[in-house]
């Protein structure tokens, strides 16, 4: 948020209606609808080629789309007027300062983009890291080169952080800081933050919402809350029979592995307390996690029973 | 009057800037140097007709380098000043900030070494010139015309660059003016079309032309910044 704003409610900052990209013949996304408000922090992701990428940078306004269009701040993100483009920050995937630069030069560089950018706090967080702003860019490792620019984008005070692989290369007390860093941001100043990321242990630890994609297309878009209330996960045998889950519960998801079947299965009634009873001893009932939830949801199942109306007549 | 800050000119962003087209620079200032040490002649306008072409194409290709390594949008340097949060507008305007420095920079290595002793010591020190350092007053005026070609290219070629790197049909749409453009220059203002001290009609007719057609590339490539796809 800046200084003057405060969060509001459920109002949009990101948004995106009918968002379609083509690469000549491929359609790489959509069509994309989303909204998601103000003072979350959002987890975006699904497997490699999924279109997560495309997506933010449609956001970010770095491409066009082919359709439809992407909002950012309420303004289209091709065109945000010269006052709103600096709160937004963006660290992208190989979007690289030179090897040549200082850290100081782009903390100047970052300070002139961005009214709000607070040199001081870029420093210590730089600093936490033992990043002194005198080295290169180039002189850092891969983590290091990830930390400051994080840390850049962090300083900027921005009201959108949109993130694409913020924990590439970050050991994992790195990885851990920084999500806090990031969730700490949210929660002060009621900014918001969309992160694409492949590591779902750590982003599941701050996230308020999910966006699962697969092959172009956004399969879930929820709160992680509702997700941990209303979904399980069930761990069954591989050849056990056929059972009723009770009425209301919804499959979402079927996965076998060696010597197992995993189900996700969903009831938002409260029917969910009553499964380990309805489904016998040997289902092994329990909370579902986002990497789970996102492997459910995007890869394809592996023996015969490939489709979800299979599953669920197993259910019956 | 207070103008708001993101209208001012930024030195950080302009020497970050400048800094990424530095070897191209440093490779230029040595030519330079090395055309204004060892050319035998007076430095004036026509120098000898082939010197004036040469000269012209030293403009050419050094203007074709600045834009190339300064406008690439697959690049890593590229997409992320493109993210920082700078409007196009002003990327656009420090870009030619920052070109206009480049070709200063060289300008000023041309010029130390013209208007300082040290072209006049060697060429007497090789016995390469009977002129010097008596022929300091003709040449300041040498600058002008390669000044006046960087002027009416460096736009066009921002343009030109920016709009083949587009993932769009049409990426040769102002090509060939901008061809015509630079082809023009160099054969107008590299030989004799503007000599004497006052210019006949079709002089300033060839001016007025070249001029158009390199604010109409520069308005273009105004206005195609706004829109370019960084493709990395």
């Amino acid at each position: 948020m800046t200084e003057q704003a405060q969060p509001s409610g459920e109002k949009a900052v990101i948004e995106t209606r009918g968002l379609c990209r083509d690469y000549g013949s491929r359609r790489a996304l959509g069509p994309v609808d989303l909204a998601v408000p103000t003072g979350r922090v959002v987890a975006l992701v699904g497997p490699n080629g999924a279109g997560k990428t495309t997506l933010l940078r449609l956001l970010m306004g770095l491409i066009e789309p082919t359709r439809g269009e992407a909002r950012l701040l309420g303004h289209p993100a091709r065109r945000l007027p010269a006052a709103a483009s600096g709160l937004v920050a963006w660290l992208g995937d190989g979007h690289e300062p030179p090897r040549w630069a200082k850290l100081q030069t782009l903390m100047h560089l970052q300070r002139e983009a961005s009214s709000w950018f607070h040199p001081a706090r870029a420093t210590a967080l730089l600093e936490q890291r033992g990043l002194h702003p005198s080295r290169r860019y180039g002189q850092l490792s891969k983590g290091q080169k990830r930390w400051a620019l994080s840390a850049l984008a962090l300083a900027s005070r921005p009201d959108v952080l949109i993130f694409d692989e913020p924990a590439d290369g970050l050991d994992p007390a790195a990885r851990r800081a920084l999500y806090e860093l990031v969730r700490d941001d949210v929660t002060d100043r009621g900014s918001t933050a969309l992160i694409a990321t492949h590591i779902l242990t750590d982003i599941e630890r701050v996230a308020d919402m999910v966006i699962v994609m697969h092959h172009g297309l956004v399969r879930l878009h929820e709160d992680l809350e509702t997700l941990r209330e209303q979904v399980r996960e069930v761990e069954l045998p591989a050849e056990a029979p056929a059972r009723d889950p009770g009425p209301g519960v919804e499959l979402l998801a079927r996965q076998r592995s060696a010597g197992s079947q995993i189900l996700l299965v969903r009831s938002g009634n409260g029917a969910l307390h009553d499964l380990p009873r309805r489904l016998g001893e040997d289902a092994h009932v329990r909370p579902v996690s986002l990497e789970t939830l996102c492997l459910a949801l995007t890869q394809p199942v592996t023996d015969n029973a490939t489709d979800t109306e299979d599953a669920q007549e197993m259910l019956r | 009057m207070n103008l708001p800050r993101r209208w001012l000119p930024n030195v950080w962003l302009i020497a970050f800037l400048w800094r990424q087209q530095l070897a191209v620079t440093g490779v230029a200032m040595v030519l330079a140097a090395c055309f204004a040490v060892l050319w035998p002649g007076r430095l004036y306008w026509p120098v000898m007709e082939e010197a004036g072409l040469l000269v012209m194409l030293f403009v050419v290709v050094h203007s074709i380098a600045l834009v190339m390594v300064q406008g690439r949008p697959s690049s890593g340097t590229f997409a992320y000043l493109y993210t920082r949060g700078f409007s196009r507008d002003r990327l656009w305007a420090h870009q030619m900030l920052a070109s206009a420095a480049a070709v200063l920079t060289v300008a000023l290595a041309f010029v130390l070494v013209t208007w300082t002793p040290a072209r006049a010591t060697y060429q007497d020190l090789v016995r390469l010139s009977p002129f010097y350092p008596g022929a300091a007053m003709l040449e300041r005026g040498f600058l002008l015309r390669p000044l006046l070609v960087y002027t009416l290219m460096l736009p066009s070629l921002h343009y030109v660059w920016i709009r083949l790197a587009q993932p769009m049909r049409g990426g040769l749409a102002g090509f060939w003016l901008a061809a015509w453009l630079i082809a023009a220059s160099v054969i107008a203002l590299g030989n004799e079309l503007f000599e004497g001290p006052t210019l006949a009609w079709h002089s300033w007719l060839t001016l007025a032309s070249l001029a158009m057609a390199a604010g109409l590339l520069a308005i273009w490539g105004w206005r195609l910044h706004r829109q370019v796809e960084v493709t990395r």
